[in-house]
């Protein structure tokens, strides 16, 4: 494999994982907006017990997003070596 | 135009006006974290502030002096717990009172009592309410009426809290 190739590669890499990370981002942040439409309809309806476990479920759901943001935060660069 | 004849001001703002504009990929994506963040962060105030109105036993007490003049089958609207809470007391029997609040659970139209049919009816969007218990009977509305808790103290009736 030429340098070049080897250079267009690598970036082909890159743009699979941020593709990845976006859909996998999206897809959380979409479970995000369903777990807080059913806290703001717990909290109109009181119904304090749906409250908790939905923000439980949304810390995760930030948790994971945080986990992933930090395979493309963190450059190549420095995780190769 | 060669590179020595460039000011010398671009060397220090290297990114013209148009890549300023321009978002990468990387960067929307961290982006997508600040909505996660916020989604949370909403979800978390919601639960927070129901906790802290959850212990709430203070309701005000106050007495609904013209009571005894509603005849069976009578309603009259009261304001508790605050100035511009509406509630509806209906007398349902001679020794029968029954109060809820007037917003409709839906979309907060106030409710009106039909002494024929027996129940409550938001004008808005056909919806209807028990006038027994204040629960569902038919229409949009997906949650009871928010109850009041009357209490009979000599010849006077009081309100005395909320049943949410």
């Amino acid at each position: 494999m030429t340098r070049l190739e080897s250079v267009r590669a690598e970036r082909g890499q890159r743009l699979t994982l941020i593709y990845a990370v976006m859909t996998c981002l999206a897809l959380l942040i979409a479970i995000q907006f369903v777990l807080l439409m059913v806290a703001v309809e717990g909290f109109l309806g009181h119904e304090s017990e749906l409250l908790w476990p939905t923000t439980l479920g949304s810390g995760a759901c930030f948790a994971a997003a945080c986990w992933l943001i930090r395979h493309i935060v963190v450059p190549f660069s420095i995780t190769k070596r | 135009m060669s590179d020595d004849d460039s000011p010398a001001w671009k060397d220090d703002f290297p990114i013209s006006w148009g890549d300023d504009h321009y978002v990468t990929r990387r960067e929307f994506t961290k982006s997508l974290v600040g909505v996660s963040c916020a989604s949370f962060a909403a979800t978390a105030t919601l639960a927070a502030k129901r906790a802290g109105s959850a212990h709430r036993a203070d309701w005000p007490e106050l007495p609904l002096p013209r009571a005894g003049d509603l005849g069976v089958g009578a309603a009259q609207v009261f304001a508790y717990p605050g100035p511009h809470d509406r509630c509806i007391l209906i007398r349902t029997a001679p020794d029968r009172f029954v109060a809820f609040g007037q917003k409709c659970t839906h979309l907060g139209c106030p409710v009106v009592y039909r002494a024929e049919q027996n129940d409550l009816q938001c004008p808005c969007h056909e919806g209807y309410f028990s006038a027994l218990d204040g629960g569902v009977v038919s229409g949009p509305p997906s949650r009871g009426l928010a109850r009041v808790a009357l209490e009979q103290r000599g010849e006077e009736l009081w309100a005395v809290g909320v049943e949410l």
